[in-house]
């Protein structure tokens, strides 16, 4: 086999470098531009059906539009205009809580919630989560990340969340990992991504705590 | 070598994680079950054919010494389009497979069927290769990944055997189990390829 390949000048080199860089790079962007919308319109639909998700016994639930919530400094629940919301950095978008309303025949449900945590073991998380009227949880969804097969992806399966239904922090039932103090059964071998999911769904607590003036039980226990 | 040779190396003879042991980092990742290995060694063949295609076209074009960056740039750039365009347009099979994608950039396999077939053979032979390395991925992944799935978890493919309940060896689903686990399959593996190929002098 002959290899007519191109020898080893400096302006080869430089040469194949910067074009497969250049067409690498154009090729991504391109391909980022022309699947932005679909991506997008994936996305929408992938929270319609996760909020459905989360009430797995009610059919036919209806979501309320999205109330915003941002993070400030000490856990403090700030309020988000549509236009605030659409203002926030790129790269700080998924910490934008999003409460939504859930009604099933015209009769308040609970609560759908996009939440965040930044303490993924392959950092951040985004999940929905539901709470019924009481502020019981329902069902979770994870929705964005990265952490591992096997191992933190089993937040999403029900060995992990059957216990956790039906709870809420009320003083009995506390939301950390039991290696902390707290009531919930970490994944073994996944104890960081058992911590993230807690601080998730205390974030989604304080979010509806915010929405509903403490309404909740949850509300005076959170920092239990 | 004859075509069918460039597909059937990679099975058996030169599969790149028993016989050649190469890739061992996210082997040990993904392996936890028998479903996510053979997702991610299904994500993995796709992506070493196309980038096998794209590095075997302009092979003669690239100068000796910057093979490898220029490899990684199409291996990394070819995965993350892949990526997107499953994100975009076949949302049900990026929720299987999505979250191995970005594993395969971190992975050599991809590099080295690169290096061994695209950079030197035509696209013909480059696909084939690429196609019989990745099948062996699947079948390597498969196997670790049901072994620690069935000992560690008492499920295979998800569908739990074992009684509710009965203890399992738990270290199995964690690296140091993984590692136990490759070694004793590779010291069947080998047994079963020198059954086929017989011995080669080391």
């Amino acid at each position: 086999m002959s290899h007519k390949r191109r020898p080893n000048t400096l302006f080869n080199m430089l040469f194949i470098l910067v074009s497969v860089g250049m067409v690498s790079a154009l090729g991504l962007s391109y391909t980022d531009h022309a699947t932005k919308s679909a991506r997008e319109e994936r996305e929408k639909a992938k929270k319609i059906e996760a909020i459905q998700k989360v009430f797995p016994k009610l059919n036919g639930i209806q979501a309320d539009n999205a109330v915003y919530f941002f993070p400030k400094e000490g856990g403090v629940m700030e309020p988000l205009t549509i236009d605030q919301k659409d203002k926030i950095d790129e790269k700080e978008k998924f910490k934008v809580i999003e409460v939504f309303g859930v009604k099933k025949d015209g009769q308040p449900a609970g609560f759908a919630v996009k939440t965040f945590t930044e303490r993924g073991y392959s950092g951040k998380i985004t999940m929905m989560i539901g709470f019924d009227a009481e502020g019981k949880i329902t069902e979770s969804a994870l929705l964005e990340h990265k952490e591992t097969p096997g191992l933190g992806t089993e937040l999403d399966k029900s060995t992990f969340k059957t216990p956790l239904i039906g709870k809420t922090p009320d003083g009995t039932f506390k939301l950390k990992v039991k290696k902390d103090g707290g009531s919930v059964d970490a994944i073994t071998g996944a104890t960081i991504s058992s911590r993230a999911f807690c601080d998730a769904v205390g974030t989604a607590y304080k979010a509806v705590c915010k929405q509903t003036s403490d309404a909740l039980i949850a509300c005076k226990n959170l920092n239990n | 070598m004859n075509l069918m040779q460039f597909f059937t190396k990679g099975l058996v003879k030169e599969n790149i994680i028993f016989a050649m042991v190469l890739g061992l980092c996210p082997t040990l990742a993904v392996t936890t079950s028998a479903k996510n290995g053979i997702n991610m060694g299904l994500a993995m063949l796709v992506v070493m054919i196309g980038s096998n295609i794209i590095i075997s076209l302009i092979r003669n074009m690239i100068p000796d010494k910057v093979r490898i960056p220029v490899f990684i740039v199409i291996i990394a750039a070819f995965t993350t389009i892949i990526e997107l365009c499953m994100k975009a347009y076949t949302p049900d099979i990026y929720k299987a497979l999505g979250i191995y994608i970005p594993l395969i950039v971190a992975n050599c396999v991809p590099l080295v069927s690169a290096e061994s077939s695209a950079a030197k053979y035509p696209v013909l032979p480059s696909i084939l290769a690429a196609a019989g390395t990745g099948i062996g991925v699947v079948l390597a992944f498969g196997v670790l990944g049901g072994v620690r799935e069935i000992i560690g978890a008492g499920t295979i493919y998800e569908i739990r055997f074992l009684p509710e309940g009965m203890k399992t060896i738990m270290i199995f689903i964690m690296p140091p189990g993984a590692f136990i686990a490759l070694g004793l399959i590779i010291a069947v593996f080998n047994k079963f390829k020198n059954r086929l190929y017989g011995r080669k002098p080391a």
